[in-house]
């Protein structure tokens, strides 16, 4: 049982790294860029390609695999969600839905359509401790996203410049009132999901310990489904919900069959959705 | 500079949305130190020349001036950073998932980067507590547990720490009980005066604009139809007829 908790918590971590990111800009700019899962994956092959095979090594190739997500983010931001009409959302949906699908055709063409395995990023070890077995790789995605998670909160909390964006995020023809400069807002945004995005990609992919070009389209679903449940714009909420998730998928597989995994995670999101269409954790009403 | 310079100017502004021309060939000035009024029914475009002069809406034509400077290219930040025009919108106009005090650090904020261009600052965090002692009991909880007033105490407030050089003050009585908007036109007047604050008033109670301000202009359809000493539209018969009320009783 608590076997499955830790299985959980790990798989969690990934929609977690991804919703936060997504909620933020989705606060931020009040826009859904469904390319974002892309990031992750892009940061992952970014980093096969210089890391492994142009052979600049594991550290250099991890820092790059990040910045070309955040590279990539940024680019989205400049060519498509800073230019499209807000008030427009299906042009928004379709806008980055084209993006991502140029992103995934693109990488999976120069890997001639084929998964690759991500030589790890360190030793693996696995302990055992009272009959249960933990990997360090393990260890490593929890804690970071528990540190991403908590220091993006307590930075938006606390840190002049994240309640700049935390009055962005709640109302923006207001933040322009009081003058603040809600485009920087928006592309600090974005640059930060996007890091994040990356960062988490290459974490989990050292668990994986693999990677393909459509791997978004597995977790995409879920990234929406734990920002909507947690309530968009929620970065605590995705946080809770992210890890939630991964643990109830965990004890579906567990208990009912891993044929539920990917069922009973949007049964639940349905189910809360019913019951409080704002989401969980949702504080939203957005003015324009 | 003279100090007979309005500290706001109007030229000739025009705004439209789409083909539907909502303000007309308004001029007006607002008098340095003093409150001035403009009034008019709903609809009349009142709030179309406050936003047009902070930058939020797109003048068609015309000119708006701070002192001598003409901001009528400059986007509403840099109008309300390097010139000092700063707004109170209508409504509820708090960060309400935010903290009273956080809210007030926004106007504080500004009011440091004025202090940077040399614009000294006339108002301070103690006075505005003094001023709405309400603000200092809730300064740590959210906006959101302060009522319709409160809020719009916090706005008034927020704006003034901002060292403004001219304040759009857009329909501050709306949605307030009558007894409430006297308080809060009482607070304004009081802080106005002692200040020297140049203020726009835009109001769609006119006895009570009238009241506050020392001059008025009377929007009608986008243009002004009227415009004075705040004493003399209050006598004009014709506008006592129009909105003042006197002559609709049964």
């Amino acid at each position: 049982m608590i076997q499955y908790l830790i299985d959980g918590l790990a798989t969690g971590s990934l929609y977690v790294l991804l919703a936060l990111g997504f909620t933020l800009v989705f606060g931020v700019m009040g826009m859904m860029n469904v390319a974002h899962a892309d990031l992750y994956m892009l940061a992952v092959f970014s980093f096969l390609w210089l890391g492994t095979d142009a052979g600049l090594g594991t550290a250099p190739g991890f820092v790059l695999g990040v910045a070309a997500a955040v590279a990539a983010g940024w680019l989205i931001f400049v060519v498509v969600l800073s230019r499209v009409d807000k008030a427009v959302p299906l042009a928004l949906f379709v806008g980055t839905l084209g993006v991502s699908y140029v992103i995934e055709n693109l990488v999976a063409k120069l890997v001639e359509f084929r998964a690759r395995s991500v030589p790890p990023l360190f030793a693996t070890t696995t302990w055992e401790v009272a009959g249960l077995r933990v990997t360090n790789s393990d260890v490593v995605v929890l804690m970071a996203t528990l540190a991403m998670g908590l220091g993006l909160l307590a930075w938006l909390k606390l840190s002049s410049t994240g309640k700049l964006l935390r009055a962005v995020s709640e109302n923006t023809q207001l933040a322009e009132v009081v003058g603040i400069d809600t485009g920087r807002m928006m592309a600090l945004s974005v640059v930060i999901a996007s890091a994040i995005a990356g960062l988490g990609g290459l974490l989990v992919a050292n668990k994986t310990q693999g990677i393909n070009p459509f791997v978004a389209n597995d977790v995409s679903l879920k990234m929406f489904a734990v920002a909507v449940v947690a309530g968009a714009g929620s970065v605590g909420g995705a946080m809770l919900v992210g890890f939630a998730l991964g643990v109830v998928e965990s004890l579906a597989v567990a208990y009912v069959g891993s044929t539920w995994q990917n069922v009973i995670g949007l049964l639940a999101m349905v189910g809360v959705l019913l019951f409080r269409p704002q989401g969980l954790f949702g504080r939203y009403n957005r003015v324009g | 500079m003279a100090s007979d310079q309005p500290a706001l100017t109007i030229e000739s502004l025009d705004v439209a949305y789409g083909a539907i021309r909502a303000v007309q060939e308004v001029s007006l000035a607002v008098a340095r130190g003093r409150v001035t009024a403009l009034v008019g029914s709903n609809g009349a475009g009142k709030s179309s020349v406050l936003r047009a002069s902070a930058g939020l809406a797109p003048a068609r034509s015309g000119r708006v001036l701070v002192g001598d400077t003409d901001v009528t290219r400059l986007p509403a930040r840099k109008r309300l950073l390097e010139h000092g025009v700063a707004l109170v919108p209508e409504g509820r106009s708090a960060f309400t998932t935010m903290t009273v005090r956080e809210n007030l650090d926004l106007g504080l904020r500004v009011g440091r980067a004025r202090a940077a261009a040399g614009v000294a600052a006339t108002f301070s965090l103690d006075e505005a507590f003094e001023l709405f002692p309400v603000l200092a009991q809730r300064a740590d909880n959210r906006a959101q547990v302060l009522s319709g007033g409160e809020q719009q105490m916090l706005a008034i407030a927020r704006s003034l720490l901002m060292s403004p050089s001219v304040l759009l003050v857009d329909e501050p009585s709306m949605g307030l009980a009558p007894l409430l908007v006297r308080r809060i036109f009482a607070v304004m007047a009081d802080v106005f005066q002692r200040h020297q604050v140049s203020v726009l008033l835009v109001e769609q109670d006119t006895a009570i604009a009238l009241e506050l301000a020392s001059d008025g202009y009377v929007l009608e359809f986008g243009r002004i139809v009227a415009a004075g000493p705040s004493a003399e539209l209050r006598d004009d018969p014709r506008l006592r007829r129009a909105y003042l009320g006197e002559g609709n009783r049964p």
